[in-house]
C-alpha cells in the first residue's frame, strides 16, 4: 500500500505577504520539480532543508506564475515523516491558488482535512495526545493559554488521569473478587467498604473536571458582563478595566444604549467583557428599552458578572431590578458586586445588596487600583492553584464531558452496590474506567480520533 | 524418533475427524463431529479415562456455570451428564444480580465417566479406541496418525485434546513420576511429532489436593454446606421434577490455622515450587496451599471445602489444599486442621507439569493458523478446568466437521457468549498461565446470562444439527412468550388496592395511590413479578420461568440497552477487516512491540487487533488511519 502525494496551502486564506504551500508523499519531489525552477539550475533535492530561490511555473513550463522559495525535507526527517516540500510564494489569493493548481496538475492530490497530521501520526511523528495539545496551542488566544497547553502537551493531565484510573482499578478489584470468588472468605466485605474507596475516586474526578472552569477561562475566555442601573458608573468601570476610553461616559443616565464588547485579561483569565445599557424599571425610550432587554439577556449568557451599585445614592427600585435580573444568571456564574463612586459620602444601604459575595468598593475617578478586583476574579476561576501549577487543568470540552460521564457511572455503581445489583455495578465501573482512559485518548474509539483531527484545518 | 524404532506401522483404517484424547474436550469434540454425521474416531490412552474428573468432583461455578449452559444450548453433552450424576446443586452469587448467578453442581465422578463412556459408545459414526497416538503427520488427504503399536489411521482433520497428559510429570516433594493425572500413563511421544508439524509448545503446571476417607472426618468440627432447597439443573433435556426430588449430599467447610501455616513455613524449602524444581507456570487463581500461606502471611486462616467424590465411594476431596509438598508434610498439614486431626489420606496431593501450546497459534475456529485441518482444544490450548475444556472441544469438533462438510465455520464472538469471550481471549491475548473463565473477563456479562444462553446460542446449535427441531421450536415459543410478557407488563396498569399495598409493603416498597404500570412496579428494587400474580391474575398466562426471564429484561432494560449498544459498536469494529496481505513493517507509527505482535497474530479485523496485548490504542489509531488513508 502506498500513499498518494498530497498538497495544500498551509497559510490562512486571504491576502498576506507570503503564503506557504506544502506537498507531502512519495512523489513530493517529482511534483515540485515540475513546478519549481531553481535559479541556480541545480537539483533542489541535493540541498535538503535549505531555502532555494527560484521560479514557479505551470507544469508545462511555459508560463511563470510567481517567484519564491522552496525547501525540501527528505523522509523521514519531515513533519509527516514522508518526503515533504514547502514552497513560499507571494500571498495573494489568486497567486496562491494558481500555484496550488500547478502542484495538483503536476500530480499531487488535494489534502483532506488534517491529512498532514494524520500522516504524521501514522508515521510515528506525533502522538494523539500531542496532537490534541498542538490543536489547543493553535487555538490558544493568550500567552497564559500557551503556557498551559504546553504543560498539557507534556502530559500533566495524562499523569493525573492515569493516577485516578489506577485508583479506580484498585477500588473495583475488591468487588470483582467478591463476585468471582463467592466461596472464598471475602464475603464479609460490606457495601460500605466497597463504596468508600469509590467515593474517594469520585472526588478526584470531580476535582479534575471542575478544573475545566479554570482551563476554559484561561484558554478560551469567558463571557463577562457589567450590569447596573443607569449612571451606576458601568462605562467608567469598563474603560478603567480596558485602560482606554471605549464606552462613552457622560453624567446622563442611559448614555450606553447597546452593549459594547471588548476582550480583556484579568490576571491569567481572559474575559470577553460587555458593557451594557443600565437596567431600570421603566422607560419610554424604545431604543433604551431594547438596550435593557439586551442587558438582561447578556446576564443569562454570562459567567462573570460585575453588578455595579452607586454608593452615593440611596438603594432604589432600579437597584432592586438589577438584583432581580441577576436571578437569571446561569448556575455557577460568578457575580461580583461592586460599589462605585466611593469618593463620595456613603448613602446606599449595603445590607440591601445580598449577592453572597462581599461587595468591592471602588472610586474610579482617578487611576483606581484594580488589583483586588483582579485577584478576586482570578480566585473565582483558578480554584485550585496546586492543580494549576502542575498544569493538571482540563482545557477542552471533550475531556470535561468524558470526566463527567465517568463520574456519573461511578455514582451509578455506588447506588447499584447499595441496592444489591452488584452485576450492574461492575458494568458501571468498567465503563467509568474506559471513559476515563478515553479522556486521555487512551481508548481506540474512532470517535476520539475524528474529533481530535477535525480540529485541524487543511494543511496544518 | 528413536523410541519408536520398535514399531512396525500398518494401515488400520481411516476417518474424517480424529480426536486425540477423551477428556472433557475430546468427548465433546468427538460427539459433536459424529452427531453432525461425520465419521469420527476418538482415541484415548485408557478406556477408564474417558470423561475422567482427576481434580474437583464438580461442574460449574462462577463463569463456568455460564459455559455449561452455553454448551447445552449448542448441543453439547456436559450439562446433561452433570445433571444426571449430580450430588448437590447450588446457585452461587444469588442476591448479587442475575448476571453473576452461577450454577455449581457436585458430581459423582465415576458416574460421570460411565455416563460419558456409554454415550460415546452409543453414538453412531463414532468409534472409541484405546491407543496412544504417537505421531501425527501430514498426508495427501490430510493427516495420518500412528499409535504406539503401529496402527496408522488416515483422517482429514485432527483435534488434539491431550489435556495434561503430554509429557506429564507428577511431582510430590522430591519425587517426580512420569505419569498423567490419576497416575494414568502419560503421552510421551506426541510432543516431538507436533513440533515437527510446526506447532510450538511450552510447559504449564497445575495441581490437585488430597482425598481423605469420609469416616475419618470429625464432622462436629465442620461447618455444613447444604445444596439449594430448590435446585436448578443445567440442561434443557433434564427432567426438572425428577431433578428436584433427588436427595442432595452435603459438603463441609473447615479452616487451616496458625499451626498449619507454621508447618508449611518450616518445610517450605522442601516444596518443589519454592526449591525451584518446578519452573513451569501454574494458575494464580487456584494456588497451592503453600502458595497461599507464603503470599498472604497476614491471613490467619484459609477456608477448605470437603466434597464427596461419589455415591459409591468414601473418598472426600479437600478443595483448597492443593499441594506438591512431600507426603510427610502433607500429612502433618492435614492433621493440624480441626476436624481432620484423624483424617486418613487416600490419595496424596500432587503437582502436574505438562506440555501445551501457546493458543496465539490458533484461529478463532480453534484451527491452527498455519496447519489447516489441525485443531486444538482444552488444556492443550493452555486453559484449566473441565468446562473450559468442554466448550472448546465442542467448538473445535463442530469446526472440524464443518471443514469436512465444507461449510461455514462456527466463530463465536465476545458479545455472543462466554465461550466466545474465552476463545477470543485465548487466540487474541494469549495466556501466561492456565486460563480460567471468570465473569470479570466478559464485558457483555449483563446480556450473557445463564438464563438466556439458549436464546443466544440455540440457533448455532440448530445450524450444526446438534439441536433437534422440537427444541428449536420450543425456543422460538419461549422467545415469543417472554416478549409477550414484557409487552403485557409495559401496557397493563394495576389499580391501587389493599392487596397491592400489602405486597409492596412486604417488599419494602412504597404504596401506590393511583394506577401504576406493572413494568414500573417490577422495576422497583425488591419487587418481583411473581409477587404480583395475586393482584394481576392475567400474569398466570405465562409460566414462572417466562415471567422471571421477562422480569430481568424489564428490571435491567436501561443497562441492557446500553450493553446492546456497546455490542453493536463491538460488531462494527469486528467488521472492519484488515487486508490479509498487510505489511506491518511498512507502518512506521506502530511501536516495535505492536508491529511484532500484529505480524505474528495477524488479526482478521480491527476489533481483534485492538485486544492484542502489546497493541496500544495509539497503535490502533495509527492502524485505522493507515487503513483509511489507503482506502481513498
Amino acid at each position: 500500500m502506498v500513499f498518494s502525494t498530497i498538497a495544500a496551502v498551509s497559510t490562512p486564506r486571504g491576502k498576506g505577504g507570503v503564503a506557504l504551500l506544502r506537498v507531502s508523499g512519495p512523489d513530493a519531489f517529482a511534483v515540485a520539480s515540475r513546478v519549481f525552477y531553481p535559479m541556480d539550475g541545480k537539483d533542489f533535492t541535493l540541498a535538503p532543508r535549505k531555502q532555494i530561490y527560484g521560479e514557479i511555473r505551470t507544469p508545462d513550463g511555459r508560463s511563470v506564475l510567481d517567484d519564491g522559495l522552496l525547501c525540501a525535507f527528505p523522509a523521514p526527517h519531515s513533519f509527516t515523516g514522508e518526503d515533504v516540500v514547502e514552497i513560499c510564494c507571494h500571498g495573494g489569493e489568486v497567486v496562491t491558488a494558481s500555484v496550488l493548481e500547478a502542484l495538483l496538475t503536476a500530480g499531487a492530490v488535494m489534502a483532506g482535512p488534517g491529512e498532514f497530521s494524520r500522516r504524521a501520526h501514522v508515521n510515528g511523528k506525533m502522538s494523539l495526545s500531542a496532537a490534541e495539545g498542538i490543536a489547543d496551542l493553535l487555538d490558544a488566544k493568550t500567552r497564559e493559554a500557551v503556557v498551559l497547553s504546553s504543560k498539557h502537551a507534556r502530559g500533566a493531565v495524562s499523569e493525573k488521569i492515569a493516577a485516578i484510573a489506577e485508583k479506580l482499578t484498585a477500588a473495583s478489584s475488591s468487588l470483582w473478587a467478591y463476585l468471582d470468588y463467592p466461596e472464598e472468605d471475602l464475603q464479609s466485605l460490606t457495601d460500605e467498604e466497597m463504596t468508600s474507596s469509590l467515593s474517594e475516586v469520585l472526588g478526584d474526578i470531580r476535582a479534575l473536571s471542575a478544573s475545566f472552569r479554570t482551563g476554559r477561562a484561561v484558554n478560551n475566555g469567558i463571557p463577562g458582563v457589567i450590569v447596573g442601573k443607569p449612571n451606576a458608573g458601568k462605562s467608567t468601570f469598563f474603560n478603567a478595566l480596558l485602560r482606554e476610553e471605549r464606552s462613552i461616559v457622560t453624567s446622563i443616565p442611559g448614555t450606553t444604549r447597546d452593549t459594547v464588547d471588548a476582550p480583556l485579561m484579568m490576571g491569567r483569565i481572559l474575559v470577553d467583557l460587555s458593557d451594557t445599557a443600565g437596567i431600570r424599571r421603566e422607560t419610554d425610550d424604545v431604543v433604551e428599552s431594547i438596550g435593557i432587554d439586551r442587558s438582561l439577556s447578556a446576564i443569562t449568557g454570562a459567567e462573570l458578572i460585575f453588578a455595579l451599585f452607586d454608593r452615593s445614592v440611596p438603594f432604589d427600585e432600579n437597584d432592586q431590578k438589577v438584583i432581580d435580573a441577576l436571578h437569571g444568571a446561569p448556575e455557577g456564574a460568578v457575580i461580583l458586586p461592586v460599589l462605585t463612586k466611593c469618593d463620595l459620602p456613603a448613602v446606599l444601604d449595603e445590607a440591601r445588596i445580598s449577592l453572597g459575595e462581599k461587595p468591592l468598593t471602588l472610586s474610579l475617578k482617578e487611576g483606581a487600583d484594580l488589583t483586588e478586583l483582579t485577584e478576586r476574579v482570578e480566585k473565582a476561576f483558578v480554584t485550585d492553584e496546586d492543580l494549576y501549577r502542575e498544569g493538571a487543568v482540563i482545557t477542552n470540552a471533550r475531556q470535561a464531558a468524558c470526566l463527567n460521564r465517568a463520574a456519573e457511572r461511578i455514582e451509578s455503581a455506588v447506588s447499584s452496590i447499595r441496592s444489591g445489583a452488584k452485576d450492574l455495578a461492575t458494568l458501571d465501573l468498567e465503563e467509568a474506567l474506559a471513559t476515563l482512559l478515553e479522556t486521555d485518548g487512551k481508548s481506540a474509539g474512532e470517535k476520539i480520533l475524528n474529533e481530535v483531527f477535525s480540529r485541524f484545518c487543511v494543511g496544518k | 524418533m528413536d523410541q519408536l524404532k520398535d514399531v512396525t506401522a500398518f494401515q488400520a483404517g481411516s476417518c474424517r475427524v480424529a480426536v486425540v484424547g477423551a477428556g472433557h474436550a475430546g468427548v465433546e469434540a468427538a460427539l459433536a463431529s459424529a452427531r453432525m454425521g461425520v465419521d469420527t474416531i476418538l482415541f484415548t490412552l485408557s478406556l477408564e479415562a474417558v470423561g475422567n474428573m482427576p481434580c474437583n468432583p464438580s461442574i460449574g461455578g462462577t463463569g463456568k456455570g455460564h459455559l455449561v449452559f452455553e454448551i447445552d444450548a449448542l448441543g453439547g453433552e456436559m450439562g446433561r451428564a452433570a445433571d444426571s450424576v449430580s450430588l448437590q446443586s447450588r446457585m452461587l452469587n444469588l442476591g448479587k444480580g442475575p448476571a453473576v448467578h452461577s450454577l455449581r453442581q457436585q458430581s459423582d465422578r465415576r458416574a460421570y465417566h460411565a455416563y460419558m463412556k456409554k454415550t460415546v459408545e452409543n453414538t453412531s459414526h463414532l468409534r472409541l479406541i484405546q491407543a496412544e497416538i504417537c505421531r501425527i503427520q501430514r498426508s495427501e488427504q490430510g493427516f495420518s496418525l500412528m499409535t504406539r503399536f503401529g496402527a496408522t489411521y488416515k483422517s482429514n482433520c485432527v483435534v488434539v485434546c491431550s489435556g495434561t497428559y503430554l509429557r506429564a510429570d507428577i511431582v510430590v516433594g522430591d519425587v517426580t513420576l512420569a505419569a498423567g493425572p490419576d497416575l494414568f500413563y502419560p503421552a510421551n511421544h506426541l510432543t516431538e511429532s507436533l513440533e515437527e508439524l510446526g506447532v510450538s509448545l511450552r510447559r504449564f503446571k497445575t495441581g490437585t489436593p488430597p482425598r481423605i476417607h469420609a469416616d475419618s472426618i470429625d464432622y462436629d468440627l465442620c461447618e455444613e454446606q447444604a445444596g439449594d432447597a430448590d435446585p436448578v439443573c443445567f440442561s434443557y433435556d433434564t427432567d426438572r421434577d425428577a431433578f428436584r426430588r433427588k436427595k442432595q449430599r452435603k459438603c463441609y467447610v473447615v479452616y487451616t490455622n496458625e499451626k498449619t501455616h507454621e508447618i508449611i513455613r518450616a518445610n517450605i524449602h522442601r516444596s518443589p515450587l519454592y526449591a525451584g524444581k518446578i519452573k513451569s507456570t501454574g494458575p494464580r487463581y487456584c494456588p497451592s496451599i503453600e502458595d497461599k500461606v507464603m503470599r498472604f502471611p497476614d491471613k490467619e486462616r484459609h477456608q477448605l471445602f470437603l466434597e464427596p467424590m461419589g455415591e459409591d465411594t468414601k473418598e472426600i476431596y479437600v478443595q483448597g489444599l492443593s499441594s506438591s509438598l512431600p507426603e510427610d508434610v502433607q500429612m502433618e498439614v492435614i492433621h493440624s486442621i480441626p476436624g481432620l486431626e484423624h483424617a486418613q489420606v487416600m490419595r496424596t496431593a500432587y503437582a502436574i507439569e505438562y506440555d501445551c501450546i501457546d493458543p496465539l497459534q490458533l484461529r478463532p475456529t480453534l484451527e491452527f493458523r498455519e496447519i489447516p485441518g489441525l485443531f486444538g482444544a482444552g488444556q492443550f490450548n493452555g486453559t484449566s478446568g473441565y468446562e473450559e475444556a468442554a466448550c472448546q472441544g465442542l467448538v473445535a469438533g463442530i469446526n472440524a466437521a464443518y471443514r469436512v462438510l465444507d461449510q461455514k465455520p462456527l466463530v463465536l464472538t465476545r458479545e455472543s457468549s462466554y465461550i466466545g469471550t474465552l476463545i477470543d481471549d485465548l487466540v487474541t491475548k494469549g495466556t501466561n498461565e492456565p486460563y480460567r473463565i471468570m465473569t470479570s473477563r466478559c464485558e457483555y456479562r449483563l446480556i450473557l446470562r445463564q438464563d438466556n444462553a439458549d436464546l443466544r446460542l440455540l440457533e448455532e446449535g440448530y445450524r450444526a444439527g446438534l439441536i433437534d427441531h422440537e427444541r428449536y421450536l420450543a425456543k422460538k415459543r419461549l422467545e415469543k412468550d417472554i416478549e409477550d410478557a414484557i409487552q403485557f407488563a409495559e401496557a397493563t396498569y394495576l389499580a391501587p388496592s389493599d392487596a397491592l399495598s400489602r405486597i409492596l409493603s412486604n417488599a419494602g416498597s412504597q404504596a401506590v395511590t393511583t394506577g401504576v404500570k406493572t413494568a414500573d412496579l417490577i422495576r422497583r428494587p425488591g419487587v418481583g413479578v411473581l409477587m404480583l400474580k395475586d393482584v394481576c391474575p392475567d400474569l398466570a398466562r405465562w409460566s414462572d420461568e417466562v415471567l422471571s426471564r421477562a422480569e430481568i429484561e424489564i428490571k435491567y432494560a436501561g443497562y441492557i440497552k446500553r450493553q446492546l449498544a456497546q455490542a453493536a459498536l463491538f460488531r462494527k469494529l469486528e467488521s472492519r477487516p484488515i487486508p490479509e496481505d498487510i505489511c506491518y513493517d511498512d507502518i512506521g507509527g506502530l511501536r516495535l512491540e505492536a508491529r511484532q505482535k500484529l505480524s505474528r497474530i495477524r488479526p482478521e479485523n480491527i476489533g481483534r487487533a485492538s485486544r492484542i496485548s502489546g497493541v496500544s490504542p495509539a497503535d490502533i489509531s495509527v492502524l485505522l488511519i493507515y487503513l483509511n488513508l489507503n482506502r481513498g
